[in-house]
């Protein structure tokens, strides 16, 4: 008899085979029992053991059919076949299930029969890009569509161009598969990608808009994973695919909820074959966070901003993934509303005085070093304008920084959250790995 | 001349970066012996720039976007300059050339016309013209060939004349210009969203080359190995470094003059047909295995290259059919995407593109003088004159 934690679990698997093997595409596969991030932890409430123990049996299922492609039979319990309707058509193909996400709104994908998949990938103002991921040893499809960029398995020297994303191949087991890079050692802040270029296995191709394309070539390139920069460079773009190397534009920091921009471990893990990886990661990364769901509302507001050389402030969008993550925290962003009208952009810029209208009466100022140098201390931010000495939060000695570490570190998003979390509630410095306390 | 400045009787130009900046110069002094210029730096688009030190002759200047820096005279000086724009602060090259205005260049000072040939030697920031040759050896109304000291030599040629851009209305060149225009606050958000791929400089790489290629005459600095060329040129005009000893040759035509010039040892790929060549070593060469010495590969067509062959073999020059440039109105502007794409492609390989346009001459005359081009070109001048001369039937 199965225990009542572990047919939770075990129930969304039989259910899912049960839809690939009869092609009912009309069923309801992720109602009620298939696991999304909160559910699991309602779920296993009480910490890991049990996560564990339901992973692994999902883990057993799908070793036995082989862990490259998932064919028809697989019980695998992150794919779904709900929304398998929107999936692209494809000559030749047909579509049989869809990768389960619980927050990422940025991509799908797609599962087609004998190993195809295809990974559709939106900008927020709803512009796809697709891509197919042909199997090892099978063609392209005949008649595809032009649009349709192919990506031919295995993938194993790739160019990584998107900082933010280089963190999925690690936690995947796969760094190995990434073979060059366009950031240099001392762009990195991750342990990873830097112990990598040290000893050899990893080597740097020059930055993304001026890619060494003789490197590349020697090193048998099969993809460039690039960040939306390389669209200020279509030249670039351009010499790579006609050389024969697939551009994939990650828009993982396009997530406006922190979970979602975590949830791309998933998109790396249906590229490099490594689905259940990917779903056990997400799974216990969210169980990691604990009780997150029991932070409690503290009133206080922060505002994440920085000044660019022209004096200028840039804020965030209201709903974006730092207010999102401050808001999970228990705290929340001073501006309720703000938006930018010009598109896709998290920033919006406005003037010294605009901040100052809305933001001086913030209990906490979190200054974004990511993009701007680093604060050496509270005066450097007084520095920059006069009004700052105003500001509530600079009175009260609560001026924050985090640098550009975090943006690295995409797979650990619940670390950004607990610091935020104990700024808010005066908790213990010394636990916080990402915010620094300004004096 | 686009880029040069004159200030207190002196020209400046400059070269580096990747577009982004533009750098002027407000002042040239002497003091204590040694010159100065106060150079500023801005953004191309009008934005305000974040240079906060400059690295010049030894010396290390800070300052707001605006230095003032030890500078040579007639000669290049090559600067660093720290830029803070972006999270991590950056160092950048730039090459500035600063000389007197005093038209001391062996010309007699008239500028280079930028849509019709030039009859002599046109004054060059930096350059010295050599004196003209006794007799007008010129005949042919598609290319120029003149010498300048320190064995430099600028090639002319008329990309228009006898094409369909002829009588066409010539607006700017859309793809270079508009796609680099992303502005300040779609480069930041994406900065945002994209942490060191947008440290140092952001700019799109189609410079201003692209549209060095796209003028009506396009100009050809052909310099010895080591030379230093006077910063700023790069912007004007292409600069073939000697030796092109890896040409990439999509020309019959071209083939067969250098052949004559026995220089096919300099040609490591071709787009042409086998059966359209007729000289037997390079024939024979096509027929080397794989990494043998002396091996020419085929690397496409004149309008569709093998880039990974040519990037793979180091080509560092290509004689390009004319074949590319549009003839019929109907089609000119998808010709002139395609010659514009395949400029772009050059570019990133480094690999100046040179048309041939030795098969466009209606005369024998006018076709001597393109022996001399390709004996400049491949290093073969005096092969390239009398061949010149027995061609034009002098005697």
């Amino acid at each position: 008899m199965l225990n009542r934690k572990l047919s939770k679990k075990v129930l969304p698997l039989v259910l899912a085979a049960t839809m690939l093997l009869t092609g009912c595409a009309g069923a309801q596969g992720n109602t009620g029992a298939v696991q999304t991030g909160s559910g699991a932890e309602n779920a296993l409430g009480d910490g890991m053991s049990a996560g564990t123990e339901t992973v692994s049996t999902a883990s057993a299922a799908v070793k036995e059919t082989g862990t490259d492609t998932v064919t028809d039979t697989d019980a695998a319990g992150f794919l779904t076949t709900d929304g398998i309707n929107d999936a692209p058509d494809i000559q030749g193909l047909t579509c049989n299930g869809k990768l389960r996400l619980d927050y990422a709104e940025r991509f799908n994908v797609y599962y087609y029969n004998d190993g195809y998949k295809l990974f559709a990938v939106s900008d927020t103002e709803g512009n796809m890009t697709d891509y197919l991921l042909i199997p090892e040893g099978k063609d392209v499809p005949a008649g595809l569509s032009d649009d349709i960029i192919t990506v031919q398995a295995p993938l194993d020297h790739i160019y990584m161009a998107a900082s933010g994303s280089m963190c999925f191949f690690p936690a995947l087991g796969c760094l190995d598969d990434v073979t060059t890079t366009a950031i240099d050692r001392d762009g990195w802040k991750i342990q990873e990608p830097i112990d990598a270029l040290d000893d050899g296995r990893m080597k740097y191709a020059g930055k993304y808009s001026e890619p060494d394309y003789e490197l590349l070539l020697n090193d048998g390139c099969d993809a460039a994973i690039e960040s939306t920069m390389i669209l200020h460079s279509p030249e670039t773009q351009e010499m790579l695919q006609d050389l024969g190397i697939p551009v994939i534009i990650d828009r993982c920091s396009y997530e406006q909820d922190p979970f979602g921009r975590m949830e791309w471990v998933k998109f790396y893990g249906a590229l490099m074959g490594k689905e259940q990886e990917a779903d056990d990661y997400f799974s216990r990364e969210i169980t990691s966070l604990g009780n997150y769901k029991s932070y409690k509302d503290t009133g206080k507001t922060a505002a994440f901003f920085s000044v660019n050389s022209a004096g200028q402030i840039m804020a965030q969008k209201s709903d974006d993934f730092i207010p999102n993550l401050m808001k999970m925290a228990g705290g929340s962003y001073v501006f309720s509303d703000l938006k930018n009208p010009a598109g896709d952009s998290s920033i919006v810029n406005m003037t010294m005085e605009e901040f100052y209208n809305d933001a001086k009466d913030a209990d906490y100022l979190i200054y974004n070093a990511t993009i701007e140098a680093p604060l050496t201390g509270v005066k450097d931010l007084e520095s920059k304008s006069k009004l700052f000495s105003d500001f509530k939060a600079v009175q009260n000695g609560n001026v924050w920084q985090v640098d550009n570490t975090w943006y690295q570190a995409t797979d650990h998003v619940g670390n950004l959250l607990t610091d935020f979390h104990l700024m808010f509630t005066g908790g213990d410095e010394d636990q916080m790995t990402l915010l620094t306390h300004l004096s | 001349m686009s880029d040069a400045e004159e200030v207190d009787g002196y020209i400046f130009q400059w070269s580096g970066g990747s577009g982004r900046a533009v750098i002027t110069c407000q002042q040239v002094f002497e003091q204590d012996g040694q010159m100065y210029a106060t150079i500023q730096f801005a953004r191309s688009n009008g934005g305000t720039s974040a240079y906060t030190q400059v690295k010049a002759l030894g010396q290390t200047v800070t300052g707001d976007n605006t230095f003032s820096i030890p500078v040579n005279i007639g000669e290049n000086t090559p600067i660093q300059a720290l830029t803070t724009a972006m999270s991590q602060p950056h160092w950048i090259d730039y090459v500035l050339y600063i000389a007197k205005s005093d038209g001391s260049d062996g010309t007699d000072g008239k500028s280079a016309a930028d849509d019709t040939l030039d009859d002599s030697a046109p004054a060059i920031t930096g350059l010295t013209a050599l004196p003209a040759e006794g007799e007008n050896n010129v005949h042919s109304d598609l290319v120029r060939l003149f010498p300048y000291e320190d064995d430099v030599w600028l090639i002319e040629v008329d990309m228009v004349k006898d094409t369909a851009r002829e009588n066409a209305d010539e607006k700017k060149t859309s793809s270079a210009g508009e796609a680099n225009e992303a502005s300040d606050s779609a480069e930041m958000s994406d900065a945002f969203g994209n942490m060191e791929e947008s440290a140092g400089d952001v700019a799109t790489d189609v410079g201003s080359t692209s549209s060095v290629y796209t003028k009506k005459i396009v100009k050809y600095l052909v310099v010895p190995e080591d030379f230093d060329v006077p910063a700023g040129l790069d912007k004007q005009m292409v600069i073939i470094r000697r030796p092109a000893d890896r040409t990439f040759v999509t020309s019959p035509e071209a083939l067969k003059i250098i052949s004559a010039l026995d220089r096919t040892e300099d040609i490591i790929a071709v787009g042409i047909d086998a059966k359209d060549i007729d000289d037997s070593d390079v024939k024979a060469a096509l027929n080397k295995k794989d990494g043998e010495d002396g091996k020419i590969y085929q690397a496409g067509t004149f309008s569709d290259w093998d880039l990974k062959t040519l990037i793979l073999k180091k080509a560092n020059l290509a004689v390009e059919s004319s074949k590319i440039l549009p003839r019929k109105e109907d089609t000119a502007n998808q010709d002139m995407q395609a010659f514009e794409k395949m400029v772009s492609h050059a570019e990133q390989m480094d690999m100046p593109l040179f048309v041939d346009r030795s098969a466009d001459e209606m005369d024998t005359l006018a076709k001597a003088d393109w022996y001399r081009v390709y004996g400049v070109l491949f290093d073969a001048e005096d092969m390239g004159e009398s061949l010149s001369h027995e061609t034009a039937g002098d005697n």
